[in-house]
């Protein structure tokens, strides 16, 4: 990626050459099921759609045939000290292909590791329900120590 | 205000009036060779709501009127359905097979349409009446693209340019509409029953329905997960059960056509074949299960509109032909092919949507098949090249399982697109197509019949109009409600939105514990879309309005105004004396 902002072109200026430009696309998995000549990316905030149809068709000779680009907002959360904060905006676009294009979302292996992590949180998330289950009715104590 | 109509809405348990005992013991000695038990019914969480479902639809069928039925639809819906929202010019990419999926449409393209045009006695007839009429149709053709100057209707105003699309929708216009005037002037001597048709320039033509068999949206979901973790009493009616989270959902679709031009009748057209029980062709109709947004449609809130083009009790409430627009297809990026499956699917769209509305004006509806088949004849034309279509509608049926599964399937013959002429140069027309504009001939000789031994309305009363209802104020109210609906003018009270910051404080993380709860999702009130479109306050009568019979009624009642939602109130008072 370049270090350099994308260059706004101004009339006179001579034709822009970025070798390294800021953009990049990201396939992710669809969230509903699409058409299999759907596909969707995560793509660099600056993209439109022309330049996401151009990427798509210059570099890697898709068949795109349609290209819709969407600003999502990010995740809305609580950081530890009980703050609400928001995490970064990102841009989806949604491409459509030819209809004899085939594309499924492959399946992505976890990394290792990752399994057990999971299976910790589980179990961690099931000993906490066990616990405010059983000290859930303390009659006379303070609310204080509720949780 | 909640009119608990149906058991399953609400209906509590009401103590008896008196302390007596109701039952008796019969004194007639009952013998039974054979005992009657009722039907099994299906048992489960998705047959019990198919029932509450199906009680609806019983409902919906038991109202004497047309406009009672279509006024029906939007009773669920305060704020109206969130519809998938078609238009005649919204055309997205591979449009074909979703098209065909949502109308259940069978389609055969060939060079000629076969069925009823190939009969030799309106062949020869077409023929003939296409040369003696053909110097008419250049005439009409060099008035229209060579003569006619248009200053008026193209003139450039400072405000607004017309873009190429606008000036060739003038030009199309204008022609089908004289090419219309020319033949059926031309024709009627020979065919008799042009004397007694309708012409109607830029119909209102709109179409709801049901289609079923549709993925959950990623929404949709979230809801229904929800809904199965539901045990506050202030919302248990919308327990779900967990069987059925992952299960089809029923898409509102609602149509909003643009043709140019439709005639119509007194008499549906003959039928091109008898409706089959078990049609073959239903089983290579595509299914497309995709949210409607992830085909790129859009989805807009509304109240439920089925109008033909015309209100009903309208005499001539028969379709026997419509003129689409075809300008706005060109101005796609796609190629050829994409192009006349784009043509095709309008036509789908329109001939289907309009039968839909003659079929609900005939007391048919999206719940309640039809009985016999309804033609129509559309044709997709920008002035020079023209594609027609025959539509057979064969079921109206679309919601829950019908839209995969039901044997029945709707009928489209399209034939490929061809030139009336090739240009028009010096004065004069080049390359006139005398087999296009024969086609357009036998369109116009195909004669509507009355269908004899078939029972037109089975599902309307004898006064199936609300203009034949003898009780004055219930008339009034009626007309004037449905046709104040179907206006779909917004709601002078806008509907409660989740504003970001509430959903982020008061919803997400309960930030805001002392704010004041007095919005829906604060105190676990049903949500607006909830909201039942008798779900509103009494309107108030003054006294010097009220009858002598209401005054003598209990305050309750009498001090308020009646409303004659479809079905209820069918009776005036009569007075009884306190």
């Amino acid at each position: 990626m370049s270090t350099r902002w994308y260059p706004l072109y101004q009339r006179g200026n001579p034709q822009l050459r970025v070798f390294l430009p800021n953009f990049w696309m990201k396939v992710v998995k669809p969230k509903e099921e699409v058409p299999p000549n759907v596909v969707h990316f995560h793509v660099s905030n600056e993209m439109t759609e022309y330049d996401v149809r151009n990427y798509l068709k210059k570099i890697y000779n898709l068949p795109v045939v349609a290209a819709k680009v969407e600003m999502k907002n990010g995740n809305i959360v609580k950081n530890i000290k009980g703050f609400v904060t928001k995490e970064n905006d990102y841009k989806v676009a949604y491409v459509t292909m030819e209809k004899n294009f085939k594309f499924t979302f492959p399946d992505v292996p976890l990394k290792p590791g990752m399994e057990l992590l999971k299976q910790s949180q589980k179990d961690n998330e099931k000993t906490k329900k066990a616990l405010t289950e059983k000290y859930q009715y303390r009659p006379g104590l303070p609310g204080w120590f509720q949780q | 205000m909640s009119i608990a109509r149906f058991p399953f809405r609400g209906t509590k348990w009401v103590p008896p009036m008196s302390s007596v005992c109701s039952k008796r013991l019969s004194s007639a000695v009952v013998s039974v060779s054979e005992p009657q038990y009722p039907p099994i019914e299906a048992q489960g969480p998705l047959a019990e709501k198919l029932r509450r479902k199906e009680q609806w639809h019983k409902w919906l069928k038991s109202h004497d009127t047309v406009e009672e039925k279509l006024y029906e639809l939007n009773m669920p819906k305060y704020y109206g359905w969130e519809a998938v929202s078609l238009n005649g010019k919204t055309v997205p990419y591979n449009f074909l097979p979703w098209v065909q999926f949502a109308t259940r449409t069978h389609i055969e393209v060939n060079d000629d349409i076969k069925p009823i045009y190939s009969d030799a006695s309106l062949d020869s007839k077409a023929s003939e009446l296409a040369s003696k009429l053909k110097s008419q149709v250049e005439e009409t053709i060099l008035f229209e693209y060579h003569y006619l100057r248009r200053r008026h209707e193209l003139s450039v105003t400072s405000t607004k340019t017309l873009s190429k699309l606008e000036t060739e929708d003038i030009y199309t216009k204008s022609f089908v509409d004289h090419l219309n005037r020319v033949l059926v002037s031309g024709l009627v001597s020979e065919a008799k029953h042009l004397n007694a048709i309708t012409v109607v320039p830029d119909p209102r033509v709109e179409a709801f329905w049901f289609l079923g068999g549709i993925n959950p949206s990623k929404k949709k979901l979230d809801e229904r997960k929800s809904r199965t973790k539901m045990t506050n009493l202030n919302v248990r009616k919308s327990f779900l059960d967990p069987s059925l989270v992952d299960g089809p959902v029923n898409e509102p679709i609602q149509f909003c056509g643009e043709s140019i031009l439709q005639l119509q009748s007194r008499y549906p057209l003959p039928s091109a074949e008898d409706i089959m029980e078990e049609d073959p062709r239903a089983k290579d109709i595509p299914h497309v299960p995709y949210e409607p947004k992830s085909l790129y449609l859009d989805k807009k809130f509304r109240h439920a509109t089925t109008i033909p083009g015309f209100w009903p009790g309208e005499p001539h409430e028969f379709g026997l032909m419509s003129f689409l627009s075809s300008n706005f297809l060109e101005s796609r990026p796609f190629d050829l092919e994409e192009r006349l499956e784009g043509a095709h699917s309008v036509a789908i769209l329109s001939s289907f949507s309009w039968l839909l509305g003659q079929a609900c004006y005939q007391g048919f509806s999206t719940f309640h098949d039809v009985t016999y088949p309804l033609l129509t004849q559309t044709a997709v034309t920008n002035g020079r090249d023209w594609s027609f279509y025959l539509y057979q509608l064969n079921t109206t049926l679309l919601h829950t399982k019908n839209s995969t599964e039901s044997p029945r399937c709707n009928l489209c013959w399209a034939s490929k697109p061809a030139s009336l002429f090739e240009s028009v140069n010096e004065g004069r027309v080049i390359g006139l197509n005398e087999d296009v504009l024969k086609q357009i001939i036998k369109m116009y000789l195909l004669e509507p019949r009355e269908r004899t031994g078939v029972e037109m309305k089975p599902y309307l009363s004898d006064k199936p109009y609300i203009a034949n209802i003898d009780f004055e104020e219930r008339r009034i109210w009626l007309e004037g409600h449905y046709k104040y609906l179907t206006s779909n003018r917004p709601r002078v009270q806008e509907k409660p939105e989740l504003y970001a910051w509430e959903y982020i404080y008061k919803v997400k993380f309960h930030d805001m514990p002392y704010a004041k709860k007095t919005q829906w999702f604060t105190t676990q009130q049903p949500p607006p879309d909830a909201r039942r479109l008798d779900d509103h306050p009494k309107i108030h009568k003054p006294n010097a309005l009220r009858t002598e019979a209401e005054k003598k009624l209990d305050k309750t009642l009498s001090r308020f105004e009646r409303t004659f939602y479809p079905g209820t109130n069918k009776n005036p008072i009569v007075g009884t004396g306190k």
